[in-house]
């Protein structure tokens, strides 16, 4: 009963700070301007810089400066006329489609070949092949049918498959033989890969669906060059990334659905937990800094410890008041987000399911957005509380504002220096120091560390250690303390 | 005899190698407002710390109503109320929401009752301001009020007329002689200045560098000093050597003369004086001042 008296009283001298309520209009606004940021950059797009006019402009004038029958410039007369063309036939089909696509692919290698028969082979017959070649991939591109272009490309696959499966028959030689199965599963692999753009019906393109097709096939091919037997650490961590990116791009192909799309709300809330982990610690240090040594510099800690409370439940019941002000914070930056992120994409995509690889079964995962940030507090649990604690143990102890915001925000800004060292030199001891145990999200979803030393257990143990140590100084040294004249 | 609501006994407490307190004992009965004297640095704020539990006790007791403040700390803290050093208060938040803040720690204060301490302390009129917009005066009848929320037993005011103008120092006694007489209060009320409390103060305690020098109620203290003291106005002082060969007597100004004598001594002076031709426009007996009274008893400045 008493303690509820005393955490009343605390909140009510907290949400009467001035410095509480400027803190948290600063953090929501960083919260808004790093959204609106992103939006801004999500938008930047790399064929956008192709087309623009600036670089048509400065093609064209490279273009003036050379001259293709001079040795020295033909060269370059050649790359930049290839590249202008190119340009020039993209921008005759519309934004997105899939010819501009093909023309993106195909077109600089075509004109290269016509260009380089015309200025360096001098060769009229090859030229004619070169234009020919040309014509025919206009034709085809206006004829409207993408398929005749994946059935081209399934034709070639299919080919070398046959010449490999021949070469291989055909040879005793080992060091080869290695390097042609290689060869003969990569192309399988890209056999594969077309036969699902035709069977998905996906048109060539630069949405996600190509992209969870190219990097479907990527990464297979990728997992080749791997000698299983004999595996690094960094092997590891890419095999990892690899199986990661497989499952990935495998769900998107099958359920049509963009799992990676930044550009929704939702996508943009569901990291809301370590996008904003500055934020929530500088909140819970501003909570905890003036706690007890505010109370003493401006003398009120006297008539606060002549009330009928041991030292003990007032302590607590700041203690407490401070983790409540810390979830507030937090609450606040999610709704901030919520609705922020609402605003920039809509709010159409709240309520989806969020995809998760998990790391230990290769598997994906489905959950709700609200589980996952979840997740991802309790990640982040431990170094919010230590670095919040810090604050609450300086402040309490050294009765000292500014100490206890810039000590615990200084370890914070260290951390990644420290943590970075300890990984470059391997530093075993070093896995019982704060920051290398604080961050539980390194070991979720079946995730192993890049540093081997540490451990989920480990780190949630060192992390009880020190919070408790930090409460008892605190505990001991306010029970403790004389209160001096002043 | 009663049980006394606050001992002290045998107080002592050190910073460092520094003593700061020797021995310091006393106690309070209801009813009893005890002035506690002494020069600056003499230790008067630290025994009142050392009693309010702010500060660790190096030897020695204090028990609040029967309840010792170490080992029983809320219920012995529960029954005072207090002003230490300078009224602490949240300048941020207004007198009310100060008030507010510390009712909230006790169980049945009603606005009603909030509001009636208010008016007592004369602050009804400022009373949602912020604390931060207040005089010093001001802060000091808020720091009162705040002391007197809980209804304590035993008041515990250190310097509380710090910052008050004369007509406040004035209401500010009247209310403290009407909580001891009304409500049975216990009060402790330190100050370097013997002559502002002599009027309403029922015993004296003088400390001085840690040690309680003096522990007296008003009236022994003045009776101590056996014989009263007149005041007498003459026509001439011609002659008056002559005639009071055998007492001390004091001159003041003009043709006034004080001395100290018994009623018969007094009686047999008047007539040896209109006999010896000197006369008499007025004789009158001296209430002594508890300052002169201190002063003669210990034959020096008690603030040095």
């Amino acid at each position: 009963m008493s303690l509820i008296k005393l955490i009343h009283n605390e909140l009510y001298k907290l949400f009467h700070k001035k410095s509480f309520f400027i803190t948290m209009i600063i953090m929501l606004g960083l919260v808004i301007l790093i959204n609106y940021i992103s939006s801004v950059a999500n938008n930047y797009n790399n064929e956008d810089w192709t087309l623009s006019d600036q670089n048509t402009t400065y093609v064209e004038e490279q273009i003036k400066s050379l001259d293709p029958n001079k040795s020295t410039d033909v060269d370059q007369y050649i790359e930049f006329q290839s590249e202008l063309d190119t340009i020039n036939l993209m921008k005759k089909y519309e934004a997105d489609s899939w010819q501009r696509y093909i023309v993106m692919m195909k077109g600089h290698a075509l004109y290269q070949a016509l260009y380089t028969s015309k200025y360096v082979l001098k060769d009229t017959n090859a030229q004619a092949t070169a234009q020919k070649d040309i014509d025919s991939l206009l034709a085809k591109l206006d004829s409207n049918d993408w398929k005749s272009f994946a059935n081209e490309e399934k034709a070639e696959y299919e080919k070398t498959i046959t010449d490999t499966e021949a070469s291989i028959k055909a040879t005793d030689d080992k060091s080869q033989l290695a390097s042609l199965n290689k060869a003969l599963e990569t192309a399988k692999i890209g056999l594969e890969s077309v036969n699902l753009r035709i069977d998905k019906n996906i048109a060539y393109g630069n949405n996600y669906l190509n992209n969870a097709l190219s990097s479907y096939q990527a990464a297979k091919t990728s997992l080749l060059s791997f000698d299983m037997n004999n595996l690094s650490d960094t092997d590891k961590e890419a095999i990892k990334t690899d199986n990661k990116q497989i499952a990935e791009s495998k769900y998107m192909l099958d359920n049509n659905i963009n799992i990676n799309d930044s550009k929704t709300a939702n996508m943009q809330l569901k990291d809301v937990a370590t996008n904003f982990l500055y934020i929530y610690v500088i909140i819970g240090v501003m909570v905890a800094c003036s706690m007890v040594s505010e109370e003493f510099n401006k003398g009120t800690i006297k008539q606060l410890l002549t009330r009928p409370f041991t030292r003990g439940k007032i302590l607590f019941a700041k203690y407490f008041t401070c983790l409540i002000g810390l979830v507030f914070g937090i609450l606040c930056v999610i709704a901030c987000q919520y609705i922020v992120g609402g605003i920039l994409y809509g709010f159409g995509s709240y309520g989806q399911q969020i995809i998760q690889y998990d790391y230990s079964t290769s598997t994906l995962l489905q959950m709700s957005v609200l589980k996952y940030i979840g997740i991802g507090f309790l990640g982040n649990l431990p170094e919010i509380l230590l670095l919040m604690t810090l604050s609450f143990t300086i402040s309490t102890v050294m009765a000292s504002t500014p100490s206890a915001v810039v000590i615990p925000i200084l370890t914070l800004l260290f951390s990644s220096l420290i943590n970075g060292l300890t990984e470059l030199y391997q530093l075993e001891y070093m896995k019982f120091f704060p920051t290398m145990c604080w961050n539980l999200n390194q070991f979720f979803f079946g995730n192993e560390t890049s540093y081997k030393y540490d451990s989920l257990n480990l780190s949630i143990i060192m992390s009880s250690i020190y919070l408790v140590c930090m409460l008892i100084l605190s505990f001991i040294y306010f029970k403790k303390k004389d209160i001096k004249n002043i | 005899m009663k049980e006394p609501l606050v001992k002290c006994e045998h107080l002592t407490k050190h910073f460092g190698k520094k003593q700061i307190l020797k021995d310091v004992s006393f106690e309070m009965y209801p009813r009893d407002i005890l002035g506690f004297i002494g020069p600056n640095g003499a230790g008067k704020t630290t025994t009142i710390k050392l009693i309010l539990g702010l500060q660790s006790i190096d030897s020695g007791h204090v028990s609040i109503n029967g309840y010792d403040i170490k080992k029983n700390f809320e219920k012995a803290i529960s029954q005072v109320g207090a002003i230490v050093e300078s009224p602490d208060l949240y300048m941020n938040l207004t007198g009310y929401q100060n008030l507010k803040l510390i009712a909230n720690y006790y169980k049945n204060i009603t606005d009603e009752n909030l509001m009636k301490i208010v008016k007592v302390v004369g602050l009804e009129n400022r009373i949602n301001d912020k604390v931060s917009k207040y005089s010093l005066g001001m802060r000091q009848r808020l720091g009162i009020a705040q002391a007197l929320i809980n209804s304590p037993s035993v008041l515990i005011l250190d310097e509380p007329t710090n910052g008050l103008d004369p007509e406040g120092i004035k209401e500010l006694r009247t209310l403290l002689v009407q909580l001891a007489h009304e409500y049975q209060m216990a009060i402790f009320i330190s100050s370097h200045n013997l002559s502002e409390l002599e009027s309403f103060c029922t015993k004296v305690v003088i400390i001085r560098s840690g040690s309680i020098i003096e522990t007296t109620d008003i009236k022994s203290l003045k009776q101590k000093h056996e014989l009263p003291t007149y005041e007498l106005e003459l026509s001439t002082k011609r002659g008056l050597e002559d005639i009071l060969v055998s007492y001390d007597y004091e001159v003041k100004e003009g043709n006034i003369i004080q001395l100290d004598a018994t009623k018969n001594d007094i009686k047999n002076i008047i007539r040896m004086l209109v006999e010896g031709g000197i006369d008499i426009y007025y004789c009158k007996q001296v209430e002594m001042s508890l300052e002169e009274a201190f002063l003669k008893k210990t034959g020096g400045n008690v603030i040095d």
